[in-house]
């Protein structure tokens, strides 16, 4: 394989129902500077019905190129049919980086192409950097719950790809720009159609954009039991916010597993995350770390929590949360 | 119903040290066990098996050590148990391990149904379930949080942000089980002597397969580790908010005025 | 001379471990709240095979040996010591049962013991007497072909649980032992007591008003009743001392997890050296009782008397628990003192050790007098 034929960063253009996900304007964010320090241009790949206005948007969010196969069928995600014609743009022009949001369908999706072309993809990356000089993109990502970081390399293959843990890093700033939305074909044929989605059964449980909410109080072991935990989503209503869970917690039965915060859940960068009765275990800190404003609610003084919050109260729990909801309450109602 | 489950051994904890000379992992004293959604793939596979009865075999890629894995996988309830081990199987990434992995998948012949957990506790690529479909050329199912086969027809949920999906396949076909799917059983004491005692663990080398070595292990792999260190957060500069329980609540409360975020 | 286990050992604390984890950890602080293990679990027990580990599998039992009972017991009492001691009691009737049984009573009671159908309990202890057999009141008249016997017994494990109790009482000619069906007319049970620690353990008195025991259910010989005692209770210290093993290795996993999760000034406990001793001292202490209590285990598989030693092996590993749930007590601080932590509870369950099965003093009588005879 001769690794100079290989020029340009792509980005997939992850869409479900019509609808970008955010992810994927991550992802153009880093592989825009990527592209930029590398001198190369920046490609989207989107595949979808209809889809001449993401197109657009993903030139407003830092594409140089799209390239889009317009067919009933890519609708819906399918892992053959995905699979199939991504590759086959990589085959024909040999981009050296492809990134793909780790995300259900990109956690399906990027392994099989990476088995197809015969190289190597990292998963679930937190951060992404770039050797001008070798061309070799770094891919840091969390193993063994976030106990330890792991950067890896694809030298001698490409293109090198990864997939990247969404909220990790940043879109730019929507503008418009110029870029060129260029055609591909779909060319699906029957035996690509081996997995049917019969129905799709959307659980309002499932945590639709922790990873986007603004706002997120998070309950751990030190709430004690299910319904504090009520009381908890009481607090959050009051505060406009999410509620998210320790995995402890989880384990627990106290929520659900969408709500699971961590390692092995979700990563946020909320504006206001408020951790109550989370200890601040490793495998739950590199998932809120990037919070901007972390306050942290636990009975013990001790706890590593503490010290990546900004504000600290050691209390108990029990007592300050239902005070804290009627002082809301009262603040609230004298508006 | 011929079904194959793929395993790995993992450490049983996520609490694993550095050497701080070499910067290697330390593995000496952790404990092992089976990857948990191994485990529940596993489980899955022995109750299709009591439903539309069949062959239960395990397969695992691992170091001499990872014949403990497949014991306990005997014990539990698998017919028949394949360590597929070898120095040149060692620094094997996702790609050289779904290699290995299908190449002896291929050797066992027919089967109904592979199943793999969708993800490992210390890697956690959920990488080797997909790229193994690839090489088998099969359909695959991943994130699978229910599986159910009539005749031909293999029907699962496959979990996604918003929800579920139902989907459908023919067999053969890949699934790949998250832990919701089910709670896997615990085997007796009885049992546990047995697999030791009275069944077999094969062992399957490079050779045997039939495998190139530049086509496995650390040689076949497409990605090198260039770094493992410990993260470092913190910042240290927290503000302790004291006084009664009334103090600390508008204390808060003035801190989130001040920062307009209410 | 081989100082591990084997690898179907290892499975076995593995499985157990996984078992104890999954379905008797999340469960302990309740059991010791309500004093009661919920029902749910005996089904979960039988389902494993733990009742009859070391018994011939003619008999229903595992055909194992008793290093497999202890290494369950062990990390069994991890996640529960009332649980663990449901099963240490238990063992007492079988044991019985294989040392002094008739080839009649154990085909006939084994298998329901060795299947967990059966709990078995071991009535010995009375209102008035500690460990003197002189002191017993409970009768065992003859009657025809049966015995009646009369009176009560005190802190009975599993006494209020269906199955098989091993009774001692006096007879014309000393004490004898007898097998006695828990559902028998005129057995009942008191309350069970409220205790400080193994909370759940179901410990009650035993009342016997005119209980008829046929002769066929009389077990080893009449009148050397205190003889077979001094022996099955060595059994009964070697499954306690696996028990309080297991409250040992949970202080030590409880105070590495605190040291390691707990900061002050910045940096995590576990970097000051008066904590690095206390976690130091207390896996020292608990893997010098490993060792006693996985030896004893050794002996008592290989047949023979092990009334010395298990002697020794129990008063070391109750002075263990005790002493290194304090240590890890310590290690938490104040914490250490609230019911949030487990060691609170652990400090609590450990104490039983140096009463239970002979008090620390008897067994310092019985080591010095097999010495010093």
């Amino acid at each position: 394989m001769s690794l100079n034929e290989y020029r340009g960063v792509w980005v997939f253009a992850e869409q479900n129902d019509g609808r970008l996900r955010r992810v994927s304007l991550e992802l153009l964010g880093k592989g825009r500077e990527l592209a930029d320090r590398l001198r190369v241009d920046l490609v989207a790949i989107l595949l979808g019905e209809d889809a001449g206005k993401l197109c657009t948007e993903l030139i407003d969010y830092g594409a140089d190129k799209v390239l889009w196969a317009d067919d009933p069928e890519l609708r819906c995600y399918r892992t053959d049919t995905y699979t199939k014609i991504i590759a086959s743009q990589i085959m024909e022009h040999k981009p050296e980086i492809l990134l793909v949001g780790a995300t259900y369908v990109g956690r399906d999706l990027a392994p099989r192409i990476a088995r197809r072309l015969g190289t190597g993809l990292s998963a679930d990356c937190t951060s992404l950097d770039i050797d001008e000089e070798t061309r070799l993109l770094q891919q840091t990502c969390p193993a063994f719950g976030g106990n330890l970081m792991v950067t890896i390399l694809t030298p001698k293959e490409r293109p090198q790809m990864a997939t990247v843990q969404p909220g990790v890093m940043q879109p730019l700033q929507k503008s418009t720009r110029k870029g060129e939305i260029i055609s591909i074909p779909a060319d699906i044929e029957h035996k690509d159609m081996r997995v049917s989605r019969l129905r799709v059964i959307e659980e309002t449980r499932r945590g639709i954009g922790l990873e986007q909410a603004e706002r997120i109080v998070s309950g751990g072991m030190g709430i004690g039991s299910v319904e504090n935990f009520k009381m908890l989503g009481k607090l959050a209503e009051l505060l406009g916010a999410e509620v998210g869970a320790t995995r402890n917690a989880v384990e627990a039965g106290w929520a659900s597993s969408d709500r699971m915060i961590g390692q092995t859940g979700k990563t946020v960068r909320p504006t206001l995350y408020i951790a109550c009765g989370i200890s601040g275990a490793i495998q739950h800190i590199v998932g809120m770390k990037d919070s901007e404003l972390t306050i942290a609610i636990s009975k013990d003084p001790k706890a590593p929590i503490f010290q990546i919050a900004d504000y600290g109260i050691v209390a108990d729990l029990h007592q300050l949360i239902p005070l804290l909801i009627q002082e809301l309450l009262r603040y609230k109602g004298a508006r | 119903m011929n079904i194959i489950v793929c395993l790995k051994q993992v450490p049983g904890t996520n609490d694993v040290r550095l050497d701080p000379e070499t910067g290697s992992l330390i593995r000496e004293g952790v404990p092992s066990i089976i990857n948990p959604e191994d485990r529940n793939a596993l489980e899955k596979a022995l109750l299709l098996r009591e439903e539309h009865g069949g062959n239960v075999v395990v397969i695992s890629m691992g170091p001499p050590q990872a014949e403990v894995a497949l014991r306990d996988a005997l014990a539990i309830g698998a017919d028949e148990a394949i360590l597929l081990c070898d120095k040149a199987f060692a620094g094997a990434d996702t790609l050289a391990t779904s290699f290995t992995l299908g190449s002896a998948i291929k050797k066992l012949g027919h089967f109904d149904l592979v199943l793999c957990g969708t993800k490992t506790l210390d890697g956690n690529t959920g990488q080797v379930g997909p790229q193994l479909a690839e090489l088998l050329d099969l359909p695959q199912i991943t994130y699978a949080r229910r599986v159910e086969i009539q005749g031909e027809i293999l029907k699962a949920e496959r979990v996604f942000e918003e929800g579920y999906e139902l989907m459908e396949t023919r067999l053969p076909a890949l699934v790949t089980v998250t832990r919701e799917i089910n709670e896997p059983r615990i085997p007796s004491i009885d049992q546990i002597m047995q697999s030791y005692r009275e069944k077999e663990v094969k062992t399957w080398g490079a050779a045997y397969l039939g495998l190139y070595e530049h086509s496995v292990g650390l040689d076949g792999s497409a990605t090198k580790m260039s770094k493992i260190y410990k993260p470092e957060f913190g910042k240290g500069k927290v503000e302790f908010i004291e006084g009664s329980m009334e103090d600390m609540a508008q204390g808060l409360l003035a801190k989130l005025k001040e920062r307009n975020l209410i | 001379m081989e100082f591990k286990l084997t690898k179907e050992q290892e499975a076995i604390t593995r499985m157990i471990r996984e078992f104890a984890e999954k379905k008797l950890a999340p469960i302990a602080t309740q059991i010791d709240r309500d004093a009661k293990i919920p029902p749910d679990i005996h089904p979960e027990l039988r389902k494993l095979k733990l009742f009859g580990i070391p018994y011939d599998k003619k008999y229903g039992g595992g055909g194992e040996s008793y290093i497999e009972l202890v290494l369950v017991i062990e990390e069994v009492a991890k996640a529960s010591a009332a649980v663990s001691v449901r099963l240490a009691a238990h063992y007492l009737a079988p044991i019985s049962l294989s040392l002094y049984g008739t080839e009649e009573q154990k085909e006939q009671c084994l298998p329901k013991l060795c299947s967990g159908e059966d709990i078995g309990s071991l009535a010995f202890t009375e209102a008035a007497t500690g460990s003197d057999p002189e002191a017993i009141t409970t009768m065992a008249e003859l009657s025809g072909d049966d015995y009646i016997l009369n009176g009560s017994k005190r802190f009975i494990t599993n006494a209020p649980l269906d199955g098989l109790a091993i009774i001692f009482a006096k007879t014309d000619n000393g004490v004898t032992a007898f097998i006695v069906n828990k559902n028998q007319p005129g057995y009942s049970t008191s309350k069970p007591w409220e205790m400080m620690g193994l909370r759940g353990g179901q410990v009650a008195d035993i009342q016997l008003k005119d209980v008829r025991i046929p002769k066929a259910n009389l077990l080893g010989p009449e009148g050397k009743g205190y003889r077979m005692l001094t022996e099955l209770i060595a059994y009964g210290k070697l499954d306690m001392s696996a028990c309080l093993l297991g409250i040992g290795g949970a202080a030590l996993d409880e105070a590495i997890k605190y040291a390691k999760e707990t900061t002050a000034r910045g940096k995590p406990i576990a970097n000051f050296q008066t904590i690095q001793w206390l976690v130091a001292d207390i896996e020292t202490q608990v893997e010098a009782a490993r060792w006693l209590v996985y030896r004893l285990a050794y002996l008592a598989s290989q047949g023979g008397d092990i009334r010395h030693q298990s002697a020794l092996t129990k008063l070391f590993a109750s002075e263990m628990a005790t002493e290194v749930t304090s240590k890890a007590l310590q290690v938490h601080g104040s914490y250490g003192y609230t019911k949030e932590f487990k060691i609170e509870r652990l400090y609590r369950d450990a104490r039983v050790g140096e009463i239970i099965e002979g008090v620390s003093e008897i067994q310092r009588v019985i080591i010095a007098a097999s010495l010093l005879r």
